[in-house]
Formats: C-alpha cells, structure tokens, sequence
C-alpha cells in the first residue's frame, strides 16, 4: 500500500510495455491450442473410437487446463499492472511485483536524482516505443531500472 | 480399434483432484482480488474491466469443467 505525502499528487504511471504481455498472452494461446491439436492427430492417424464418458473425461481435462492458462494469464496481467513507477511532484516509487506474494517498493525523491538514462534497441521497441530508464540517485537504493518501459 | 472395453469409471478417482482444483483456483482469484484492491489509489476504469472479465470468465469456465465432471 503507498500513502501519499501531504500535498503530493500523482504526475504520471511508467509501466512495461503491453508488447510484454501480448507475448505472453500468445504463448498462452499457443499451449491453449495445443491439446485440440493433438486431439486430432490422435483421432486421423490412430482411428481410435472413444466412448462418450471418455470424451467427457477429455473435456473436462482441457477445460481445466484452459482455466489454469487463464488463470496464469491474469497473474501475469498483475505483474505487468502492478509493476510501476509512479512519478509524484515529490518523488518516483518503484513498484516491483514479483508473483503475487513478494513485493519490492522503493523511492528517490525528485531532489535525489542525479541522473537520467533512456535507452531503446531494436526494431520492436523502435518500432511500439518502449526501452529502458535509469534512474541514478544519491539515496541507499543507487539506481533505479525500468525495462521495457512504454515512452511517448 | 476400440477402447471402451477398458473397465475404468473415472469419476471414482478424479472428484479429488478436481474439489482440490475448483479451490486452488478459487484460493489464486482471491489472491488475485486481494493484490487488486491493495492498489486502490492506482485504480483505473479498465481495472474495473478486467475484474469483470476475469470473475465471468473464470465462472464460465468452472462451469464447463462442472457441467463435464456431472457428464463424465
């Protein structure tokens, strides 16, 4: 939970790049896929006949396999929401969720920063506009890194 | 080549592993649920969207999996 100072208000949020999270979600959809597609390569080169409890059997096997693709996908979906820079008029804090039970927060305070870096490379990111930002400050926690970071 | 000959009744054996699956998967959305209203500060309308979309979804799809286990 992040409470914010007195008089403190909320510039921006930096997240990753959905690029991220439609890589994942069609890996997903690749492995969704998969069990239908060696259904079929089972019933057109074996000629296997299968009973209706069977097929209720294999049903039930693939519908619990879509839900837990589904439900990796909105953890996934969680990491790449809640992992975030939130840019105030005093400070960044730096949100970084790993899994949904391990959380990392850290701050630098805007007079802080020392410096700056914002890299992009390759055709991807050049392409969707995202890369990397550095942060370098002061405090214990030296720099701060967003990767994939979505940039307009 | 025909397999039904084979004496196996899978729904004596797999109503364990499926309760078990119904409640990790219920256990991981209130996991989820839990991380979602942590952030209520950050919170946007398209928050609200997925929420919706993940808790009908997710319903739909126990069902599924109910309606083939009832079947089976």
């Amino acid at each position: 939970m992040i409470t914010l100072e007195e008089g403190e208000k909320i510039i921006t949020e930096i997240r990753k790049h959905w690029w991220r999270l439609f890589t994942w979600g069609f890996g997903l959809l690749v492995l969704s896929i998969l069990p239908i597609l060696v259904g079929i390569v089972i019933l057109v080169f074996t000629g296997v006949e299968f009973t209706d409890s069977q097929i209720y059997t294999a049903g039930l096997f693939y519908t619990m396999w879509i839900t837990v693709l589904w439900i990796l996908f909105f953890i996934e979906w969680t990491d790449y929401y809640l992992d975030v820079w939130i840019v105030t008029n005093h400070r960044i804090i730096d949100i970084e969720q790993k899994g949904l039970f391990s959380r990392d927060i850290a701050t630098v305070r805007l007079e802080d920063i020392h410096d700056i870096k914002v890299e992009f490379s390759g055709v991807i990111p050049t392409l969707f506009k995202f890369g990397s930002i550095s942060v370098q400050s002061s405090g214990a926690h030296t720099e701060f890194r967003a990767k994939k970071a979505k940039y307009d | 080549m025909n397999i039904s000959n084979i004496d196996f009744n899978p729904s004596e054996y797999l109503w364990i592993p499926y309760i078990l699956f119904v409640l990790v998967s219920l256990a991981v959305s209130v996991a989820l649920f839990y991380h979602w209203n942590s952030y209520s500060h950050i919170r946007h309308l398209r928050f609200r969207i997925v929420e919706i979309i993940y808790i009908i979804g997710t319903l739909i799809l126990l069902m599924v999996s109910a309606s083939f286990f009832v079947l089976i």
